[in-house]
């Protein structure tokens, strides 16, 4: 693997380059787009066994980190859902660039899978979207972050270790998968860890507006936003087998 | 809920560049440099992993750091370690602890090549702090190692104030000498086990890379400070199972030849993880003040 900064010089973005392992090259490209906060440091691992599993399939893989999150330029507090989008155009062109690609997928995870679905849908670079218990509701993740406190609108609150200011939270707010920004022409996969009640409201809400997608309940223990003192990472190996097999499954690569 | 305080700190002029490198395994790492106008020749900060979590460190702990003391001058580094975060596992057989050790050798080396850094402050958070003292115990070119929630051992003092409070009252008075109560329990069993084996036996709790020996952690630390190193602890109260008052350290290895060079900070009120933005930037004024003082204190002596 390769680890390198990529995009705008003043909206530098830290990325780490798998490529195809072993004798199969599919030409084609696979960007990881990662959950924020807590949930980002709970599913390092996880991304990096995903990222590995899907190189050795023959996969050219690029997992990278929001403006503002991990080890990519940005305070933490400058995070925002809008200019994410900007950062997913940069990756998906930076994977494109070095793979050679006519077109990639994209996997995301909670909020990454939210912001992969809301600016990969029409785009007509990308072929699939896996959303891997994505964020469906903003208020109800904000609930979950924050609980039932009402900070002053300029108001900059500590969520499980991470800063989050009025502006994210007047963007998470707005959040809602149910309603995608434009007919897609991206295959939606979803691959959720627990059927909860959000997942069948997304679920009746994108038949209810004729979204095709497929829809993949592999239970699996543990909670992204868990904090505990010692950083413990969660990997759910089943799941995550589960949809590196869907990819190598998939005809079109 | 907790209300961040000065979180919004961008650190624009300051130049990042990941790094690959390593002998004997692929090891990945950032480089912050200073500000061009402000780089001198300071000692190069290293962080090293807290436990299984990446190079951003808990809640980007590290990322702040890293940049943070660039602002100041001195040029940083973080990596992770052979099988943690962005380095793939080894595959040299070397066992665990050996391997922290070379992957911290073979960074140094690759910093002293790159930016002609001849001295370096190793900075690590629990294991990070155990591997940093390991490390500076015999790296001649380490002057300085900061170590935050290292392995500690209780002192009769550290019993005091645990049990005391719950003593003064009489509800918990009632209940401690309950005959179902866990913590009469524990103090048995610790009185027994430090009867049966002494108490150079006694063990911290928790599994952690590297230290868990009371008198090797003793040895490690006399030998780092008489090889002119400078040590920083801080201890959080998430540690407070473990350390529970400011001179709990010094007076837990009371013979050190120069404890002058032993700068202690304890944060009652910090969690383990330095969860809020107030935490951090507590600590990382502290260290970043300290580094300075090192390098004042190397100027003096040199001059």
């Amino acid at each position: 693997m390769n680890a390198f900064f990529f995009g705008r010089a003043d909206r530098s973005l830290f990325g780490v380059y798998h490529p195809p392992q072993g004798r199969t090259d599919r030409r084609a490209g696979i960007v990881l787009c990662s959950p924020m906060g807590q949930e980002y440091m709970r599913s390092h691992r996880a991304f990096r066994q995903l990222a590995n599993l899907l190189s050795r399939k023959g996969y050219h893989v690029l997992r990278f980190d929001w403006f503002g999150t991990g080890d990519s330029m940005g305070s933490s507090t400058d995070f925002s859902i809008k200019a994410s989008s900007e950062d997913l155009d940069a990756a998906i062109m930076e994977l494109r660039a070095n793979a050679d690609l006519e077109c990639v997928s994209l996997i995301g995870l909670r909020l990454g899978a939210s912001i992969a679905a809301m600016g990969g849908v029409a785009r007509p670079d990308v072929h699939r979207i896996v959303l891997w218990d994505p964020v469906v509701s903003g208020p109800s993740y904000l609930e979950s972050l924050i609980g039932d406190l009402q900070p002053e609108p300029e108001e900059t609150v500590g969520a499980l270790g991470f800063p989050l200011t009025g502006a994210m939270r007047s963007e998470f707010s707005g959040l809602d998968l149910c309603s995608l920004p434009a007919a897609p022409t991206a295959l939606l996969s979803i691959f959720v860890s627990e059927e909860s009640d959000e997942y069948k409201i997304l679920k009746r809400g994108w038949q209810g507006a004729g979204i095709p997608f497929e829809y993949s309940w592999v239970p699996a223990a543990g909670n992204w936003n868990e904090v505990d003192n010692f950083g413990s990472a969660l990997v759910p190996q089943e799941l995550i087998g589960t949809i590196v097999a869907s990819f190598s499954e998939d005809a079109h690569e | 809920m907790i209300r961040e305080e000065n979180a919004n700190q961008s650190f624009p002029r300051l130049s990042e560049r990941a790094i690959q490198y390593g002998l004997s395994s692929n090891l990945n790492g950032i480089l912050t440099r200073p500000p061009s106008k402000t780089e001198t020749n300071q000692p190069c900060l290293v962080i090293l992993n807290a436990g299984i979590l990446h190079k951003a460190g808990p809640n980007r702990l590290h990322v702040r750091l890293a940049r943070a003391a660039a602002q100041r001058g001195f040029p940083t580094f973080r990596f992770d370690f052979a099988g943690v975060g962005d380095s793939p596992p080894r595959g040299d057989g070397r066992p665990l602890a050996e391997g922290v050790l070379v992957d911290i050798a073979e960074t140094l080396d690759l910093l002293e090549a790159r930016l002609g850094a001849s001295r370096f402050i190793l900075a690590g958070l629990c294991s990070g702090a155990d591997n940093s003292l390991r490390a500076a115990r015999t790296d001649s070119r380490v002057v300085g190692a900061a170590l935050l929630d290292p392995t500690v051992h209780r002192t009769p003092r550290w019993y005091l104030n645990h049990y005391l409070p719950r003593l003064r009252s009489r509800e918990r008075v009632s209940q401690f000498f309950s005959l179902e109560n866990a913590n009469l329990k524990t103090i048995s069993k610790t009185l027994n086990r430090r009867f049966r084996e002494g108490p150079e036996k006694e063990r911290p709790e928790l599994f952690r890379t590297g230290l868990s020996d009371k008198q090797d952690i003793a040895q490690h630390i006399e030998d780092t400070l008489r090889r002119g190193c400078r040590l920083f602890y801080g201890f959080t109260g998430g540690w407070k199972e473990y350390y529970n008052y400011p001179e709990q350290l010094l007076e837990l290895y009371p013979n050190l030849s120069r404890p002058d060079r032993i700068h202690v900070r304890h944060y009652p009120e910090t969690s383990h993880t330095f969860k809020t933005d107030g935490d951090r930037n507590r600590l990382i004024k502290d260290l970043t003040d300290w580094m300075e003082l090192i390098q004042t204190t190397r100027k003096v002596n040199v001059s």
